[in-house]
């Protein structure tokens, strides 16, 4: 220790006179209010911005500076010698630079910034956290770039063969690392929305990455002493060496967490049956992976699966599905004995909506200021059919059938932006005129929720409170009121011309079936009073006529009520109702919010029966029998 | 004979060895030519050993290893019977260092400089740095990148000895010296040589200097260490002669009368002959002298320069004796 001060303290002597500078310059922010022209509060601003740059200047600058040449200029001008040819052992040397040169930066830092804290204190605490850990960070940050320009500098100014061998790693450890962890931050391993700032992650990196630089530093001067292409040589085989200790979990994790099957899932947060067939999206929780999530489309008779990333579509006749993979499209047949997702030429912006045509021969693309068709012959090489300006930022796009598109209102909040007023028209648009058409239009303001039927006949609008009303697809007429006096209601296509509604009011869960007679949805045909309930979920038809209602007596999604849940099963016809197993659930119940198409009409489909336990498995329930398949989560 | 001397054989590591180094081998780039070659040899405690070579012979390089600055690419250099790679901030507190090129940090004064190796070292006598200072006239507040280069020597000097070493390293530390600063330099170290018997590795193209001071010199040709003697012993077998010969007129036959001598180089005079040998001895000269043909033979002795310059320079091809 005595060594690594004596040489801090030599170091420290050395730049004596750039702290003196650093301070100079921090009393120069105090003669702005004598620039003509300003005055009062304006010439206090000039002070404070001018300040606040130059003491961020000086942070940066002095690490970046001190630490490109605080080593490194010694080995290339051959005076480390005077320090090896003393009884300083080699982490003296080393640590007492970076000490001195860490106090040098840190000390410049705040040396610039006094004057200013003493004119101008409250507004400087106001506007920068000082507490504990924003210190740490700043010292974190000035470490880092500390060590992180000796490495750079080493690199190029220390100009041994080894260069190459730095610049192609830099490369790879950079572009494996991206990849690594945009993996992890896409499939929710890490959650970026929900991290501090400076973030977590700062941290996470940031203090592996220093330990490294930090250790490939010292290896240099331990190891390489005075030889300039040795000391080149102890850096890069320690950085990169170590750098590959870091980098292999890091990539093995992320490789790992993308390696979950369904079979991994944990809990199921959502599934979306296909339209027809047994292909189910899934998505849920993975398996001892943290908080990552993962989503499948998976075949529920098989076991078939493919990954799939968030924003994809069915086709109507469930034979194909269509996502964004990163920044291209990807398309799958799922009518294939192996089904494979096959990447098109298509790019653009993730998440920009997405259709299928009912045949899924034809995509739809809309990124909301511009509408694309493809014609989907050869999937790798889309064939474009038609481009025009229209803006669907808050519209659902849903193809009629397969000539012609529909743009439909989605989305009305409005609560803190204005909505353009294409938002709430209806327009059509023609793949063999390539002309577009307004065919009708919601009265702004009424609603804020609005979808459509998967045959696009229909608009079932909701003001997101009690009332729910129906409306023609084409023309935005108001059909049906469905709702006036249920909380949060729930609506369904069902077999036969019929509709399911169902809420909970006054206490108590109710079943409103309506009957469509002549295009025309009167009051209901039948009322069915389920009993006392708090929440209510409506499931498909199990069987034609048979429409799987889940009550639940508490609110909220605690432990629970998660396990309160009760099916019941109601016949549409007769009104009566038969219990079911309790604490399932119907398997699509965030449809509403997370679909713009309403499921079809799908009695006695595979999809129908498909229910999650309250363990949040996804289980398959025999109408007939009541007897339980665990498809996938926890208890499979 | 041989103009290129054998490379001297590893010898065992005297146990009393200041200096041991066993077969080292520095190598720049993995292909590259080796800059030392299985270098061997020891220094007893005491002897004042000169390292002698031409320039880039690897001088430099060997006393980096000697030092623990630079790792050898094979062999190991001992200090005081300790590897000098593993405890060389040890065994730095009993060796002091007068480097090649100055080195210490321009910024600072000889004062401040020995007051931060105060700080370093077990024991440090800052009044002698002071007082060595004052001796050769070198100012102690002016910072050392401010001093000439001799001013620098001294200082160095002056540092080296203010910790009282065992053992002094010094990489040629009159190069670019005017003669009153060497004279300076070399003085000082013989006063101190004679007062504490310090242990000497010293390079230097001051041959003169050198020999006044060196009981042992070691001589790097091509990467090898080609001689490694006592230097009265070095001395006393290296002879210059000078003859007429009279037994042939055709002068590629000349120098084939000294076949009983190891002629490091033969060169022909308008006068006659002169030789340099190196395994002189005066009842041989006796008998050389006696050969028919051979006329008004002298043997004088070499300086440690004539010896160096006959053993390591090249000889041009016309005039090579029958090596």
């Amino acid at each position: 220790m005595k060594g690594t001060f004596a040489v801090a303290a030599r170091e420290i002597g050395d730049k004596r006179l750039v702290l003196l500078g650093a301070f100079l310059v921090g009393i120069l922010p105090l003669a702005m209010p004598l620039l003509p022209g300003l005055g009062g509060a304006q010439a206090r601003d000039a002070r404070f911005v001018t300040a606040l740059f130059l003491s961020l200047t000086i942070a940066v600058a002095f690490p970046v500076v001190f630490g490109a040449t605080v080593l490194v200029s010694d080995i290339t001008q051959k005076r480390f010698a005077f320090y090896f040819s003393r009884p300083l052992p080699a982490a003296s040397i080393w640590a007492g630079k970076l000490l001195a040169v860490l106090v040098v930066s840190v000390s410049g830092a705040c040396l610039a910034a006094i004057p200013t804290v003493l004119f101008d204190g409250k507004r400087v605490f106001a506007a920068f956290e000082t507490s504990g850990r924003a210190t740490a960070y700043f010292l974190l940050t000035t470490l880092l770039l500390l060590v992180g320009a000796h490495t750079v500098s080493s690199i190029v100014r220390l100009r041994s063969a080894w260069i190459v061998l730095d610049f192609f790693l830099t490369a790879l450890f950079a572009m494996a690392t991206f990849v690594s962890l945009r993996r992890l931050v896409t499939d929710g391993f890490w959650n970026i929305a929900e991290m501090n700032f400076p973030p977590d992650w700062f941290a996470w990196w940031a203090v592996p990455l220093i330990a490294t630089l930090l250790v490939a530093s010292y290896v240099q001067v331990a190891d390489g002493r005075t030889d300039v292409r040795r000391s080149h040589g102890a850096l890069s085989a320690t950085l990169w060496g170590l750098m590959t200790l870091i980098a292999l979990p890091l990539v093995g994790l992320a490789w790992w967490v993308n390696a979950a099957t369904p079979k991994d899932l944990d809990t199921i947060d959502d599934i979306q049956p296909a339209p027809h067939g047994a292909w189910v999206s899934v998505s849920g929780g993975v398996r001892a992976r943290g908080s990552a999530h993962a989503s499948f489309l998976s075949d529920t008779e098989s076991g078939r699966f493919v990954k799939r990333a968030p924003w994809f579509a069915f086709s109507a006749n469930g034979t194909r599905a269509t996502w964004w993979q990163a920044r291209t499209i990807r398309i799958i047949a799922l009518d294939t004995s192996e089904p494979t997702a096959i990447d098109s030429n298509l790019g653009g912006t993730p998440g920009a909506q997405l259709a299928l045509s009912p045949s899924g021969r034809r995509l739809a693309v809309s990124d909301g200021k511009t509408l694309a068709a493809y014609d989907l012959s050869d999937p790798s090489n889309p064939k474009q059919l038609l481009a025009l300006r229209a803006d669907a930022s808050l519209r659902t796009v849903l193809f009629l059938d397969e000539d012609r598109i529909r743009l439909s209102p989605f989305d009305l909040r409005g609560a803190n932006q204005v909505i353009a007023a294409t938002a709430f028209e209806i327009e059509e648009i023609s793949l063999l005129s390539k002309k577009s058409l307004v065919t009708g239009r919601l009265e702004p303001g009424s609603f804020k929720y609005v979808r459509v039927s998967a045959d696009g006949r229909y608009l079932a609008a909701s003001n997101n409170e009690k009332r729910l009303t129906l409306h023609d697809g084409r023309t935005s007429a108001l059909l049906a009121t469905l709702s006036e006096d249920l909380e949060s209601p729930k609506m369904r296509f069902l077999s036969g011309d019929r509709m399911a509604v169902a809420g909970v009011a006054n206490g108590k869960a109710v079943l409103k079936i309506f009957l469509e007679r002549e295009k025309s949805w009167s009051a209901p045909a039948k009322i069915v009073d389920l009993g006392p309930a708090a929440g209510l979920l409506l499931g498909g038809e199990i069987a034609p006529g048979r429409v799987a209602v889940a009550l639940n007596p508490f609110r909220g999604n605690d432990d629970r009520s998660r396990r309160a849940w009760k099916l019941t099963f109601v016949d549409v016809t007769t009104g009566a109702i038969s219990s079911g197993p309790d604490g399932l659930v119907p398997a699509d119940r965030f449809s509403w919010w997370f679909s713009p198409v309403l499921p079809p009409a799908d009695a006695g489909s595979p999809a129908s029966k498909l229910f999650l336990n309250a363990s949040g498995a996804l289980v398959r329930l025999d109408p007939a029998t009541s007897a339980q398949t665990v498809l996938l989560g926890r208890s499979k | 004979m041989s103009a290129n001397p054998s490379p001297v054989a590893p010898a065992a590591i005297a146990p009393t060895a200041v200096i041991s180094v066993q077969e080292l081998v520095v190598r720049y780039g993995r292909d590259a030519k080796p800059t030392l070659e299985e270098i061997s040899f020891s220094i007893p405690r005491g002897s004042v050993y000169a390292l002698l070579g031409r320039n880039g012979a690897g001088k430099s390089s060997l006393v980096r290893c000697l030092l623990g600055q630079q790792k050898p690419t094979a062999g190991r250099c001992f200090l005081f019977g300790e590897d000098v790679w593993k405890k060389r901030a040890r065994l730095m507190a009993r060796t002091g260092v007068v480097p090649e090129d100055p080195d210490a940090p321009p910024p600072m004064t000889a004062r401040q400089l020995s007051a931060f190796c105060a700080r370093i070292y077990p024991s440090w006598d800052a009044p002698s740095v002071e007082a060595r200072l004052a001796r050769f006239g070198v100012p102690a507040a002016t910072p050392y990148g401010s001093l000439s280069k001799g001013q620098r020597a001294l200082v160095a000097l002056a540092l080296a000895l203010a910790s009282s070493p065992e053992l002094l390293v010094l990489d040629d530390p009159t190069l670019g010296l005017d003669a009153v600063a060497r004279a300076a330099f070399f003085d000082e170290l013989v006063g101190e040589l004679a007062d504490r018997g310090t242990t000497v590795l010293l390079t230097s193209h001051d041959l003169a200097g050198v020999e006044k001071m060196a009981d042992r010199v070691g001589i790097l040709k091509g990467g090898r260490l080609v001689l490694d003697e006592d230097l009265e012993a070095l001395k006393a077998r290296f002879r210059r002669l000078r003859y007429g010969n009279e037994a042939t007129e055709d002068p590629a036959s000349y120098g084939q009368e000294l076949s009983a001598f190891d002629s490091v180089k033969v060169k022909v005079r308008g006068w006659g002959i002169e030789a340099v040998v190196s395994n002189y001895g005066d009842e041989s000269f006796a008998r050389f002298a006696a050969l028919e043909g051979v006329v008004d033979a002298e043997a004088s002795a070499l300086s440690l320069e004539e010896i160096f310059v006959a053993v390591v320079g090249e000889a041009p091809p016309a005039t090579r004796g029958n090596a």
